[in-house]
């Protein structure tokens, strides 16, 4: 695909014996959402480490904007939410932004601003991680992956273990970042795929078994066919 | 340079903003302090044993810059072998346990940043601690009383030097800690680790003394506390800067180059 912000080519990763990851292509381009989709287990959490530059591929490559995942270049356009939150329990809502903000290189006292608008996080500045609800922490944690707007977002399971309130506003933000970012959502929710995402990818036992536009599903009965896919032997 | 900053700075958050470090420094003052008094009592037992055989060339021996400070800041290194890995095993094998590490290896920034962010957190920590061990000589300059009359009291440029050597000593002994961090699964794995290497580099010296040759040399330059001892003297020679600047530099690149292997482990 021409206008393709992520590009993953043949991408695989071995742990010890076992094949993570075998051998996975596919694109994702600016202003689309694609639904990542798969068992626990099934090599979603490790494709998202690859692409966000914090494990190499044992083989393929990943291209983010042209630029190879694990280098400075690409690392700096990308935002990730790991599954669980990469927070400091010791630092206030304030500190976590500031030092991703600081991580990407953008002066924290006007991006911090920013991150907690757009996430709504404005009455929990003071609170430290530790004391935050398992969704307030899936909020900053995506608050921290906004931090100097970068172009691709990855995100792991966002709306896990979130509140029908919180989930309904994480999928609106995620509606909101598509206009102009492209996203990759790792979820176990053919839900959240139907009503977010422009196309799915499913993977199983590390291989990619289905990508295709999620209209096209529908028509055949999203949910079958991936409980299909799924189940195959 | 920002991101050297957002690190070091949720580092010092981390490290002060929990009780680790303050019973660290508690526990390192408390036990120096002791030492300091015994190492007065057995001070002043000699004086007197001095005064009273009237030897001036026994009483110029009896200096307070040797004999006291230098001991007390020579017991105050014995200490960071235990106090520094309990500081350093946290920089990275905690960060990797607890899941915040991806962040770190995913996010812009060299690792060259990640780990002397890292080391200097703990400079900050030793440059308390060192500065802590001021007060011994304050005290002695306060209400000391020479030995020799016309003598001062303490010698601050040999006081200073001591003090420097116990924060590069430090210093490398936080380097060798961050990289047995990056190289350990369990922070407290890392922390008795670091610990045994230390304990096993403080004892280099003893173990030198008995050994002629370039082995014996090796095994001295090697050991901190022959550096340490010359410094609390008086005494800086080239190979004691170049001991101090290469252990930690060589440490930190090791600690960055295992930061860099976790992307392939």
């Amino acid at each position: 695909m021409a206008d393709a912000l992520l590009v993953a080519e043949g991408l695989s990763r071995r742990f010890a014996d076992v094949d993570a990851v075998a051998g996975v292509s596919f694109t994702v381009a600016r202003g689309e959402v694609v639904g990542f989709l798969g068992h626990n287990g099934a090599g979603k959490s490790t494709t998202l480490r690859m692409l966000a530059g914090a494990l190499s591929p044992s083989a393929g490559r990943a291209l983010v904007d042209g630029h190879m995942a694990a280098s400075l270049e690409a690392r700096r356009r990308v935002g990730w939410l790991p599954e669980t939150p990469p927070l400091s329990p010791e630092l206030t809502v304030d500190e976590q932004l500031a030092f991703a903000a600081s991580l990407k290189g953008c002066n924290p006292a006007r991006e911090v601003p920013r991150l907690i608008e757009r996430c709504g996080l404005g009455e929990l500045r003071r609170r430290t991680m530790g004391t935050l609800s398992k969704g307030t922490k899936q909020r900053v944690g995506l608050a921290a992956a906004l931090a100097g707007d970068p172009p691709l977002l990855l995100l792991d399971e966002p709306t896990a273990g979130l509140d029908p309130a919180q989930a309904a506003f994480v999928r609106a933000l995620v509606r909101e970042l598509a206009v102009d970012h492209a996203v990759l959502l790792s979820t176990h929710l053919v839900s959240e795929v139907s009503a977010l995402c422009g196309r799915a990818l499913l993977l199983r036992r590390g291989a990619l078994v289905l990508d295709e536009r999620v209209e096209a599903l529908k028509g055949k009965g999203l949910e079958a066919t991936v409980l299909g896919l799924l189940e195959a032997a | 340079m920002r991101a050297f900053l957002g690190i070091l700075r949720r580092e010092l958050i981390g490290t002060f903003a929990t009780p680790l470090a303050w019973v660290a420094l508690g526990a390192f003052s408390l036990v120096t302090a002791l030492l300091f008094w015994l190492e007065l009592l057995a001070f002043e037992v000699q004086q007197q044993r001095a005064t009273a055989l009237g030897d001036p060339a026994i009483l110029a021996l009896l200096d307070f810059n040797d004999l006291l400070i230098g001991s007390t800041l020579l017991h105050a290194q014995v200490l960071l072998i235990f106090v520094v890995p309990v500081l350093s095993m946290r920089l990275i094998a905690e960060e990797a346990q607890r899941g915040t590490l991806d962040a770190l290896l995913a996010a812009p920034v060299r690792t060259s940043v990640i780990v002397s962010a890292k080391l200097a957190s703990l400079a900050v920590f030793l440059a308390v601690a060192t500065a802590l061990l001021l007060v011994y000589p304050a005290l002695l300059a306060l209400l000391g009383r020479a030995v020799v009359e016309g003598d001062g009291v303490v010698d601050w440029g040999q006081t200073l030097l001591g003090l420097a050597g116990v924060f590069a000593t430090g210093l490398v002994y936080a380097a060798l800690g961050l990289a047995v961090s990056a190289a350990s699964t369990s922070p407290a794995g890392a922390a008795l680790l670091s610990a045994l290497i230390l304990v096993a580099l403080w004892f280099l010296g003893g173990a030198a003394a008995g050994m002629t040759g370039v082995g014996g040399a090796l095994l001295a330059w090697l050991s901190p506390a022959s550096h340490l001892e010359r410094g609390v003297r008086g005494v800086l020679t080239l190979g004691d800067l170049a001991y101090y600047a290469s252990g930690t530099l060589a440490l930190t690149v090791a600690a960055g180059a295992l930061v860099d292997g976790r992307r392939r482990a």
